[in-house]
């Protein structure tokens, strides 16, 4: 089975067993409630959300795809070995959100029926969630500290004083978010704070500031690499690494505050989460454009 | 020729193409060398410059439009026909 025939397959699996989840379990009744649903409303509008994620899940593997047919025509050399390593990285992020949302779905539906098994589900997606992306940015980030030292050169004393600075202000407020709010604490974690800061809020931080280093990393690279042709192929597929990078630390925030999101309107989380996904979406075409321009110049 | 002008011959071309695409001149100036002249790197010949120049030509215009990036390598290349 060819690569392509690979992704094809896992995409087709994920969109079917995400559809089937999300169509013929019975709707949560807490959420019709809520949103003073009926369940043909509820239906189409999850009919919508699979539409949506279907689409979002086929730039994302179609980016992957793209990036590792390129990685794969020059894996022998130095920059091969550096995208290598980033492409796995993207790889585990791409998978990311078909895994999570599919895992929820049924874990959602299992919580419901059998309370008992509630708090253990809540956990194990939470851990699911975190460690996914954090294998995909740890990749990234090792792909893009070898494409700075390609270069031979480190972060500068600014840009790391910056980020030192961000992510601290990042870091606390988020701390803050998740040990105020006792309902979250219930809903969203199921776990003690202490344990919830150590294993879960650490490792986010942690995550964050790699990804943020690692984005600079590549954008540095992009800029001071010889090269005017390669540069402007290069060009894409930083903007698509920085956005899936930048958007998946926004996703993460917001999700891990996603008992405030339940506060607003229908219309208004709807907003939040397409116009979230659609620009992850666009960084994932982003990468897969700037990955089939590299192509080009390994292959005339 | 000796081995060693032949290979700052292939060095120099490449060294050229750097300014252009980067960490893939390498494979790039090999495979037009390889695929159009069915030489292989170090069989390079000064002789072989004007018809490989010709190719980089045509590949480059597929890679961008900037006609004065293109103009320019291939200056830079020609030089060396000198």
């Amino acid at each position: 089975m060819t690569t392509k025939q690979k992704a094809l397959w896992a995409y087709l699996v994920f969109v079917a067993l995400y559809g089937c989840g999300t169509l013929l379990l019975p709707p949560p009744k807490a959420t019709l409630r809520m949103y003073h649903l009926s369940v043909l409303h509820l239906r189409l509008l999850d009919l919508s959300v699979i539409v949506l994620y279907a689409a979002i899940w086929w730039c994302a593997i179609y980016g992957f795809y793209s990036l590792s047919t390129y990685t794969k025509l020059i894996r022998k050399s130095k920059d091969g070995i550096a995208l290598a390593k980033i492409t796995t990285g993207i790889g585990f992020i791409a998978f990311w959100l078909p895994v999570s949302s599919t895992f929820s779905t049924y874990t959602d539906y299992i919580a419901q029926n059998h309370h008992s098994l509630a708090v253990p589900m809540n956990i194990a997606h939470n851990y699911l969630s975190l460690l996914l992306p954090l294998i995909g940015f740890v990749f990234i980030s090792m792909g893009a500290r070898t494409l700075s030292e390609i270069m031979k050169q480190r972060p500068s004393f600014k840009a790391l004083h910056i980020m030192s600075l961000a992510i601290i202000l990042v870091g606390v407020i988020y701390a803050h978010l998740v040990s105020t709010t006792h309902n979250r604490l219930n809903s969203v974690y199921s776990m003690s704070i202490t344990y919830i800061l150590i294993t879960l809020v650490v490792p986010y931080i942690y995550m964050w500031f790699v990804g943020m280093l690692a984005v600079y990393e590549i954008y540095n690279y992009r800029a001071k690499i010889s090269g005017a042709i390669y540069r402007q192929g290069w060009h894409m597929l930083a903007v698509g690494l920085g956005a899936i990078v930048t958007m998946s630390i926004i996703i993460q925030y917001l999700t891990t505050i996603s008992e405030k999101l339940t506060r607003l309107s229908l219309n208004g989380l709807l907003l939040i989460v397409y116009v979230l996904l659609i620009l992850l979406a666009v960084g994932y075409v982003c990468i897969a454009v700037g990955a089939r321009n590299l192509k080009k110049i390994e292959e005339v | 020729m000796s081995q060693e002008e032949v290979a700052t011959l292939y060095s120099e071309v490449v060294r050229i193409t750097y300014d252009y695409l980067g960490p893939a001149a390498d494979r790039f100036v090999t495979r037009q060398i390889r695929s159009h002249l069915g030489k292989s790197p170090d069989e390079l010949r000064k002789g072989d410059l004007k018809e490989l120049i010709s190719w980089i030509k045509v590949a480059v215009a597929l890679l961008t439009d900037d006609e004065k990036l293109i103009k320019r390598y291939i200056s830079d290349l020609r030089r060396l026909t000198t």
